[in-house]
């Protein structure tokens, strides 16, 4: 059973003169163990969306359902199974390492298993299985105060507190921002290895479209609180007025291909990778390089 | 949910309120505020009233905000005009239990209310019509001919601005550590007092740290700006007083010294 | 003549642990006009020697002089800052007004320059960002790279001869990204001197020359071409640009291209005669 989100609209602070309409009309299914991501300029309604996931705000009208169960509920028995579906959604916020608070790496991580009433046996379970999702060693970081982690590891521990809650589905909004290369990669990786490995589902918040080359299997393009494109990556990077209109840029391994193509070169189109586009390039230079090598002989 | 404070709220304008000098604005405030406390009389708060009503519509100020203006201090002006309707003597009106309503009661609340709101509305038309930036440079202005008494007039504009440019990015920030505490299963809704302080640790700490970390930061940016103190300091923008701001202060001198020989005469 | 002339410099944090420095040994000299490029993964000490600069941080060993003043010397601290402006990382965390041009005259204000020389400083730097129309605007409402070429403008109204961008576009997204880099290479054209601090190769590539950190020290320096295009960047947690990348792959293929490509218009230029 996936998340539903069914005709959802969201306005802020509606009847003052601030009122603001943040999503209007979407509908939009995560299928259990996929990764989408979701794709849109500053303001286009992305982050107001994600908080529907785990009931965090409830829309104005339309429905949102996980596995089934409405987040809205409205007596006291739907209202504890609201709850309860809610929990499988793991919500990581843009700069997580902002939220640590406690004084060491493992009370942190366990806060949220013991708020949601595990014992300590089992929440000290949960630490250490989370903190190896995330590549952090037991030993040497639980005793840690995350004041003094960098901001990468900072940023990994405050993942693992999510995967502690052992989500069912994982929302991340901006995973990578702010890391330098290999920290990006590293943690892409992990995220991958989540979901092949575990199964879960992730949704992807981004404007690196990089990190959507590299992870999704689809994306959704938003503009000012409407979907206006939801394909393949593959597919999607190629409508150029999809993304001009949702004030994107195309991942740079596809503007490298648009540029070749508008500078003469016949070339195929929807590549994504790196590996795909210099291996896309070679196909179409290979001719015309053997030509030139012939004559030079 | 916590954006919806109208407290301080500025509605950019072209009015005569707008275009005062923010000095005589602050000046002209506490000179009308002074009049409401001493001359507890109708017939001046009637004028006072009228005035106000006038400046609010010429200043095109929306009516909802003006109202919303008395909201946070919607239970004081209740209880105030409870006290007085059940608690002066005089011909009764009903009976509730032991107390009584009386006629001087509902005059005397009446009247108490409707100062306590015209001193709301009056200091509220001030920011209404201000900017904030104004408003602060005009503090330093009216404040700084008491630097020689130690008072550190620059530091406390420089924290207000300080403060007025980083309210909204801190009211964000909140928001997103609520949220993400509260997605973690943090609870601040049940329990009792205490566990309920102790459920807000998760969010306090998390605040802390940002707003070290956030003044850390502006020291250092400002330090690079070469900043150090008032002291040599210019500005961009010079307050001037002009005919508009003298002619304000002609009409107030006006209708205060009317009211005063008014009074004086026994007339009102 | 050199506007930068580090010699030596070692630098310790007050609180850090076992003594580590956080620099060590660094010699850099900057050329008044040029453009400089640090690169180095997170906590290489590329910032800490951004602080050196202008005088945030004082060399715990060594010297730091700026246009031939010693940073050390307390008598020459606000002319260095003058001469030296700074951007930030965090678009948040370094704008001090609540309003557009008052951001901007900040910085003019601290020199005590008179009321009518603050505000053709304000216009003008306002007009180098692009940000003109925005003059009125609250800083929170506007972009990331908006935010960021605000901070810009406080720094050039101070009229620098160097400008450093401390990993300035780290936060941003990518069209926030573009846009200051695009405003950092017409200040470059009017003749400041540009230092740019960064972990995008992308951003590296447009420099004169490229300084690689790693662990405190300077490890490798030279022109983009003979940096980025042709070390193995990944041993110092760096990744190639993609043009270099690409070329690469297919130089691994057997075309037979010139070495040294780094940026994408000289990899088009190659392919696309």
């Amino acid at each position: 059973m996936p998340i539903e989100v069914k005709n959802i609209t969201f306005t802020y602070m509606p009847g003052t003169p601030y009122e603001h309409q943040a999503l209007r009309g979407v509908s939009f299914t995560v299928e259990e163990g996929a990764i989408v991501a979701i794709a849109g300029h500053t303001g286009s309604g992305k982050s107001t969306l994600i908080q529907h996931f785990n009931g965090l705000i409830q829309p104005t009208t339309g429905q949102v359902t996980v596995d089934g169960v409405d987040l809205l509920g409205r007596d006291k028995k739907s209202k504890a199974a609201a709850k309860e579906a809610a929990r499988k959604v793991g919500m990581v916020f843009q700069y997580p390492e902002r939220q640590l608070f406690a004084e060491t790496v493992y009370e942190d991580i366990a806060f949220g298993p013991l708020a949601h009433g595990l014992t300590a046996k089992e929440a000290a379970l949960r630490v250490r299985e989370a903190m190896s999702q995330v590549g952090l060693d037991y030993e040497s970081y639980r005793r840690r105060s995350p004041l003094e982690l960098s901001g990468g590891e900072g940023r990994r521990v405050a993942i693992a507190g999510i995967l502690a809650l052992r989500p069912k589905y994982l929302v991340l909004d901006e995973p990578t921002a702010g890391l330098d290369p290999r920290g990006r990669k590293e943690l892409l990786g992990k995220i991958k290895e989540l979901s092949l490995k575990q199964g879960m589902a992730v949704v992807l918040v981004t404007h690196y479209m990089e990190d959507i080359v590299a992870l999704a299997k689809r994306v959704v393009f938003l503009r000012r609180g409407e979907i206006i494109l939801d394909d393949a990556p593959r597919r999607a990077f190629l409508q150029r007025e999809a993304l001009k209109e949702a004030g994107l840029k195309p991942p740079r391994t596809v503007a490298l291909i648009n540029r070749l193509s508008e500078a003469g070169l016949k070339i195929p189109r929807g590549v994504l990778t790196v590996e795909e586009a210099a291996e896309a390039i070679y196909q179409s230079l290979s001719p015309r390089q053997g030509e030139r090598q012939q004559r030079v002989k | 949910m916590l954006n919806d404070i109208a407290l301080g709220r500025y509605f950019p304008g072209n009015s005569l309120l707008h275009r005062l000098d923010p000095r005589i604005k602050i000046v002209l405030l506490f000179l009308f505020l002074a009049i409401i406390f001493l001359w507890v009389n109708s017939l001046v708060y009637l004028a006072l009233g009228s005035m106000t009503a006038a400046l609010i519509f010429t200043a095109k100020i929306p009516l909802r905000m003006v109202a919303t203006s008395l909201k946070p201090l919607w239970w004081i002006i209740l209880f105030t005009f409870l006290l007085h309707f059940f608690g002066t003597e005089g011909e009764g009106i009903f009976q509730l239990g032991s107390l009584t309503a009386t006629w001087e009661g509902l005059k005397q609340g009446g009247l108490i209310t409707f100062r306590l709101a015209l001193l709301i509305i009056l200091s509220a038309l001030l920011t209404f019509t201000t900017d904030p930036l104004a408003l602060t440079d005009a503090i330093e202005s009216l404040l700084s001919p008491l630097k020689r008494f130690g008072v550190p007039a620059h530091e406390l504009a420089m924290m207000m601005t300080i403060a007025l440019r980083f309210i909204p990015t801190i009211i964000e920030e909140t928001d997103r550590i609520i949220k993400a505490q509260e997605s973690r299963g943090a609870d601040f809704t049940t329990g009792n007092i205490l566990t309920r302080v102790k459920n807000f640790v998760p969010i306090l700490v998390p605040l802390f740290i940002a707003a070290f970390r956030r003044a850390d930061d502006l020291a250092t940016a400002m330090e690079a700006r070469c900043y150090r103190g008032g002291e040599g300091r210019t500005r961009l923008r010079r307050l001037q007083l002009g005919r508009l701001d003298y002619t304000a202060c002609g009409v107030s001198a006006l209708i205060v010294g009317g009211i005063f020989l008014l009074t004086q005469w026994g007339i009102i | 003549m050199n506007i930068i002339e580090i010699s030596r410099l070692t630098y310790v944090y007050a609180a850090a642990k076992e003594n580590t420095p956080a620099l060590n040994g660094i010699n850099l000299n900057i050329g008044e006009g040029e453009f400089v490029a640090i690169v180095g993964a997170n906590g290489s000490g590329k910032s800490t020697l951004a602080r050196h600069l202008n005088a945030l941080l004082l060399p715990t060993e060594g010297t730091c002089k700026v246009m031939g003043l010693d940073t050390a010397r307390p008598e020459n601290l606000w002319d260095i800052r003058r001469q030296v402006g700074l951007v930030f990382q965090n678009p948040d965390n370094q704008l001090v007004a609540a309003i557009v041009e008052d951001e901007v005259a900040f910085g003019p204000e601290n020199l005590g320059l008179p009321p009518a020389e603050i505000r053709l400083r304000v216009d003008k730097a306002l007009q180098a960002v692009g940000l003109t129309e925005q003059l009125h605007f609250a800083p929170h409402l506007l972009s990331g790279g908006q935010k960021q070429r605000l901070a810009i403008a406080g720094a050039l109204a101070m009229e620098p001869k160097c400008l450093v961008l401390d990993e300035a576009t780290a936060m941003l997204d990518p069209q926030g990204r573009e846009e200051v880099m695009q405003v950092a290479r017409d200040l470059r054209e009017q003749g400041l001197t540009l230092i740019c601090i960064t972990h995008f190769m992308e951003e590296a590539a447009l420099a004169d020359r490229v300084v690689v950190m790693h662990q405190g020290k300077i490890v490798a320096q030279g022109t983009p071409k003979e940096i980025l295009a042709a070390t193995d960047l990944a041993k110092w947690g760096l990744e190639p640009p993609l043009a270099t990348e690409i070329a690469d792959r297919l130089r691994r293929r057997g075309l037979n291209l010139p070495r040294g490509i780094c940026r994408e218009d000289e990899l088009v230029a190659t392919l696309c005669p």
